[in-house]
């Protein structure tokens, strides 16, 4: 069984994707073109980019429940910034906002000590209700045509420019993650926290950072979301942190902290977009989306729970692993 | 001190703690010098675990001065302690599992490319040279996680080195190693002593400190008894002040057993997986049952099966003469037994609740009317007042909650608790742990007058003197497998002593 | 026997004031603020009955979330266990009449919060993000089942239920009273209220005197349930619909803040049922104030959430103050 999970652990999301892949190319002959796949890998670009961030988190031993609400936040920003000061110096300012929000919330857990899902859930809904202050509870359409190449231009004609930002946006921290110290030692509190902080780490720092790099990925996100549509939108993407915390869970990233494992993640984002393909495929209403990703989040669940079930008897028989 | 001054590399003076209910130290003076293996002995409760957290910066002293290079310092906090090079190696270890070998030894100090990203070549090559210097054959990359106990100890130690620690503080580090494995880390020890690295040595184990220390300091009850050179005394001499004086007097007088020897409890062949192996027993009535071992022995776990809070893997148990198969903690209670623990805080004592609902916890499913839905209350308060009188439990009023109680107090609920239940076997687990010299004494009195009543205890403990002195008869685990079997006239600490560390019974291997 | 008061020292003290009068005084001042500030519409006797009316709503749902987090669990699915029970329920009307569908809403609610119980327990993992999964399967269950149209309610029993008045007082007023007195007695007068915070405060040392921790767990999450099933026939009634989207949107926010306000601590073990009462009263007098006083009604949204935020930080000042941090 152990081994099985280890198995897992590494190979997992690879197999449901084979699988997914074998279904929907026998059902679907549009999914043989090359246009189709680089839509389906676009479409699960957003959630894979914010579940890179969320699986620092997790790693951490944490998680963000309002990285939605960001997305939302950082919509409205650009919409009232863009006619005032050009896209460039809005998007910074919309990208530093939620760094700040991210801080807050980092700064509230560690100092106040409030759990994480209450201080991210009670974020949600006052960056919900701030969003929608802002533009009055309208959406703001955004006049600025040349922005929209932020999120809808194709790279060579060809690819997505969304895919290419998950790329680099993957790679960066997957280097932060894995080869960095600071990337170490956010594995060192997420696996032991009291062994850290004796080993001299200093914690509240560390966490802090991981919310403030949550909330740069729900920004940028909220950007590209922002800049495909041109509209600023203050009640984006609702739910959307399921989806989120269902593609870093999936991805083999364990709840109990101390393991990220950003590959799964960004893979497991592009599974979750294909289950969403097959979905329209069968052309059901968008309520199914929510049950299917739902559902598989509790499966997701189910095999964490098994490892951290084993692991623990594992070590309470002594057996090496 | 004397002229031996110009060594000391820290001094500890008059240092006090303090919790609430208890003078955990009490004015102790204590000084390690350059190169030198100070050990520090005894029983539980002693204070041993306060003083090393205090070194550590884990704690801050409620009095006292402590001294670097006679230089007055203050170890604020864990960091400070790395500061000053002094590393603590808890029983605990304060490793963390999904890092490296290499990434814990270096934590925090980790050598960098551009001040950023790990150097991998030269951690793991650092880490390789280190593990090597103390001849550890570890694989620098392999996980914590995938360490034994044993390979675990020696990353610490590696690690405290890493720091150029100048003292290392070791809490029973043999406490979980085999044979081979000790022969290795004594060998370790007295190299670090010839680099001049001074070390706290913390053991149970008295053969050990008299191999290791150039000095040995006992301590008891919070206070420093006596520091002395370890060439300069006996094992028996320590023995004596880690027990004290005054031991023999608090034991209460044992009435002659019942004469029928009524089996409430027989064992045959009982096995719990990697702990316990074929071990057979009998359980008399009115018997006070001991069972003796080192931490690792398996008593533990042998005693939380046998109230189904583990899982036996094999044999058979027989209550009062009916196979029983005990599954969990309700099936014991069913049967009539009742289970103390050793880790009053973790598994006993329920924090939010009052004195009153911490003792019926038990039984209030019975103290009920209209089929189990509301509680009785005046029959509630009848078995509380009658138990509280019985153990003489001191309260300020029923509904003050348990924590704000004394820690003998809080045991006498812990106790009262699964008594009210009338239970016919007692598991007793480290019964005076924890709490002071008088309230030990009541303890010990209870659990005679209960044994005198008819009710058997089993009960294990670490301090020698309660197992030779309340029980009838004392078992001894070595390694999971009973080694010996002493009984009321041929018992004495010595022998205990030696038969738990494997060096005395019918099967020494 | 007044003993155990000399041990508590000055910031104890401070610690139990907050815990027992803070919320009290919160409430008054409320009224007081939005009564001087607008006393015609506010300081009346009608205004202050129907705010209690709608404080049963979020009132009741709070009683099993109380449990809930007393013994360390958290369900943050009860909004859409709410909208999928009351719309199963609504719907059968017409064919088992109002008696049977309010029966309906109750015993599904409760079968989801006993779903609910057996998959945090005997999977093991932690229930906020088991029931974060369950909230978005419920939700679309209810979407899907109704095909997004809001079950009208004709029946006159359910309709009554929420809306008539009974001696001058309106009927959820009652039922929220027997609510809390049937819940008070479980959880001070029965074993079942020892075992939920035995539970929270030691589930080792609950399972070792003998009490089966999992199946404890799985009550409460049913109780959860139950609560939430009849707050859902009294939101269902005082709208004339159950509507999949929209019923209970945001609602488990609302039932946390008041248990969280209430003063039960997140930790599990202390809690106080007329904390939760007083804090869900608080929760619908500032809200209704400021609609009253037409404040922005996003204004409101990002109060609520301070709102949460300040009653935790609170509650942690308390423990602090009494020393208790863990």
């Amino acid at each position: 069984m152990i081994k099985f999970l280890k198995l897992y652990e590494k190979l997992g999301i690879f197999i449901l994707i084979i699988l997914a892949s074998v279904f929907l190319a026998i059902v679907s002959p549009n999914f043989r073109n090359m246009d189709t796949i680089l839509g389906i890998i676009m479409q699960g670009s957003y959630g894979a980019i914010i579940a890179v961030g969320m699986t620092l988190a997790i790693t951490s031993g944490g998680f963000d429940l309002s990285v939605d609400a960001m997305m939302g936040l950082t919509s409205v920003i650009l919409a009232m910034l863009i006619p005032q000061m050009g896209f460039a110096l809005a998007i910074i300012i919309a990208i530093l906002a939620s760094c700040f929000v991210g801080m807050i919330n980092g700064v509230m857990i560690t100092k106040v000590g409030i759990s994480p899902l209450i201080m991210t859930l009670a974020m949600a809904v006052i960056l919900r209700g701030s969003s929608l202050l802002i533009t009055g509870g309208r959406q703001v359409v955004i006049a600025q045509k040349s922005f929209m190449a932020i999120g809808a231009l194709k790279v060579f004609n060809y690819i997505p420019a969304p895919i290419i930002y998950m790329v680099v946006i993957f790679v960066v921290f997957y280097i932060l993650l894995n080869q960095t110290t600071f990337g170490r030692h956010i594995a060192a509190v997420g696996s032991n926290e009291q062994a850290a902080r004796m080993s001299g780490l200093n914690v509240t720092v560390i966490k802090t950072l991981v919310y403030v790099l949550v909330a740069f990925t729900a920004s940028i996100v909220g950007i590209i979301r922002t800049s495909q549509t041109l509209i600023g939108i203050p009640t984006m993407a609702p739910g959307f942190t399921l989806n989120v915390l269902t593609i870093a869970i999936l991805g083999g990233t364990s709840l109990a902290g101390g393991k990220g494992n950003l590959i799964g993640t960004i893979f497991a984002g592009i599974f979750i977009s294909m289950i969403y393909y097959g979905l329209n495929l069968l052309n059901v209403q968008i309520f199914y989306q929510f049950l299917s990703v739902g559902i598989v989040l509790l499966f997701a669940l189910f095999i964490d729970g098994l490892r951290i079930r084993y692991l623990e008897s594992a070590k309470i028989k002594g057996i090496s692993i | 001190m004397t002229m031996d001054n110009e060594n000391v590399f820290i001094e500890l003076k008059s240092i006090k703690k303090i919790f609430p209910g208890v003078v955990a130290l009490e004015n102790v003076d204590f000084d390690v010098r350059y190169g030198e293996v100070h050990a520090l002995v005894g029983e539980n409760g002693a204070g041993k675990s306060t003083l090393i957290k205090i070194f550590g910066g884990a704690y801050q002293p409620d009095g006292g001065e402590i001294f670097i290079d006679r230089k007055k310092v203050t170890i604020s906090s864990t960091s400070v302690a790395q500061y000053l090079k002094i590393a603590v190696i808890y029983q605990e270890f304060n490793l963390i599992p999904d890092l490296s070998v290499a990434e814990n030894i270096f934590i925090g100090r980790e050598p960098k490319i551009a001040k950023t990203f790990v150097n991998w070549n030269k951690l793991n090559s650092d880490a390789a040279k280190i593990l090597k210097k103390l001849d550890i054959d570890i694989n620098p990359r392999k996980f914590i996680a995938d360490l034994s106990i044993a390979e675990k100890q020696m990353v610490e130690i590696a690690k405290s080195l890493s720091m150029d620690a100048r003292l290392i503080i070791m809490d029973e580090p043999t406490a979980t190693l085999t044979e081979k494995e000790v022969v290795k880390l004594f060998a370790i020890i007295e190299e670090l002593k010839k680099k001049g690295v001074s070390i706290v040595y913390i053991s149970h184990r008295l053969d050990e400190a008299f191999r290791l220390s150039d000095r040995i300091t006992v301590l008891r009850d919070g206070k420093k008894i006596e520091t002395r050179k370890t060439s300069e005394t006996t094992q028996d001499e320590i023995v004596s002040l880690m027990v004290g004086k005054i031991v023999k007097e608090y034991f209460a007088a044992r009435q002659e057993k019942a004469t029928d020897k009524d089996v409430v409890i027989e064992v045959n062949n009982y096995n719990v997986a990697d702990y316990v192996y074929d071990v057979n027993f009998k359980l008399y009535r009115g018997e006070i049952l001991g069972f003796a071992g080192v931490l690792g022995s398996g008593i533990h776990h042998l005693l939380r099966s046998l109230y189904g809070a583990a899982q036996k893997t094999g044999g058979e148990v027989f209550f009062e003469g009916k196979p029983v198969n005990i599954r969990n903690a309700s099936e014991a209670i069913k049967l009539g037994i009742g289970y103390v623990t050793e880790d009053r805080k973790g598994e006993g004592l329920l924090n939010d609740m009052s004195v009153l609902q911490n003792i019926s916890i038990i039984i209030i499913k019975f103290l009920t009317f209209f089929k189990g839905i509301f509680i009785k209350q005046k029959k509630e308060l009848d078995v509380f007042y009658k138990i509280a009188k019985e153990l003489d439990i001191k309260y300020a009023n029923i509904n003050q909650r348990i924590i704000y109680l004394s820690g003998g107090n809080q045991q006498k609920v812990v106790m009262g608790r699964t008594l009210v239940s009338d239970c016919k076997v007692l598991i007793l687990l480290e019964p005076t742990r924890g709490i002071d010299v008088g309230a030990k004494a009541e303890i010990h009195k209870i659990m005679v007058e209960l044994a005198n009543k008819g009710i058997s205890i089993i009960m294990t403990s670490s301090e020698l003197p309660e197992l030779v002195n309340l029980t009838d008869r004392c078992l001894v685990l070595y390694k999971g497998k009973i080694v010996a079997e002493f009984n009321r006239e041929n018992m004495d600490e010595e022998k205990l002593v030696a038969a738990e560390i494997g060096k005395l019974g019918y099967d020494d291997n | 026997m007044d003993e155990s008061k000399v041990l508590l020292n000055s910031k104890q003290k401070a610690g139990n004031f907050i815990g027992s009068f803070g919320l009290i005084i919160i409430l008054l001042v409320i009224f007081g603020f939005f009564s001087l500030l607008i006393p015609k519409v506010y300081f009346t006797w009608p205004n202050l009955l129907d705010m209690i009316r709608f404080s049963s709503f979020v009132g009741i749902g709070a009683i099993g979330m109380t449990f809930c987090i007393m013994t360390g669990n958290f369900d943050i699915s009860v909004g859409s266990m709410l909208a999928l029970a009351g719309v199963l329920g609504a719907s059968l009307v017409p064919r088992i009449s109002g008696v049977g569908g309010v029966a309906v809403t109750i015993i599904a609610a409760s079968l989801l919060g006993l779903i609910n119980g057996i998959f945090v327990t005997k999977l093991r993992i932690p229930a906020f993000i088991t029931t974060l999964g369950m909230l978005f399967i419920y939700r679309a269950i209810a979407y899907i089942y109704t095909n997004n149209n809001p079950q009208y309610i004709q029946d006159r029993f359910w309709i009554s239920i929420g809306n008539k008045n009974f001696l001058g007082l309106p009927l959820p007023i009652y039922i929220m009273a027997a609510c809390y007195g049937i819940a008070y007695l479980l959880l001070r007068k029965s074993p079942v209220g020892r075992y939920i915070i035995a539970v929270g405060t030691n589930n080792r040392a609950a399972a070792l005197s003998g009490i089966k921790v999992d199946n404890v767990k799985i009550w409460v999450f049913t109780l959860v349930g139950l609560f939430v099933g009849i707050a859902a026939v009294i939101n269902a009634s005082m709208l004339g619909a159950a509507n999949p989207g929209m019923m209970g949107d945001g609602w488990e926010f609302q039932v946390i803040t008041a248990v969280v306000l209430g003063g039960t601590a997140l930790a599990g073990g202390s809690g106080s049922l007329g904390g939760t009462l007083i804090a869900a009263l608080i929760i619908i007098f500032l809200k209704t104030g400021m609609s009253n006083a037409q404040v922005n009604s996003y204004w409101q949204q990002v109060a609520t959430g301070l709102v949460l935020i300040f009653a935790v930080s609170i509650n942690k000042l308390k423990f602090w103050l009494i020393g208790q941090t863990q």
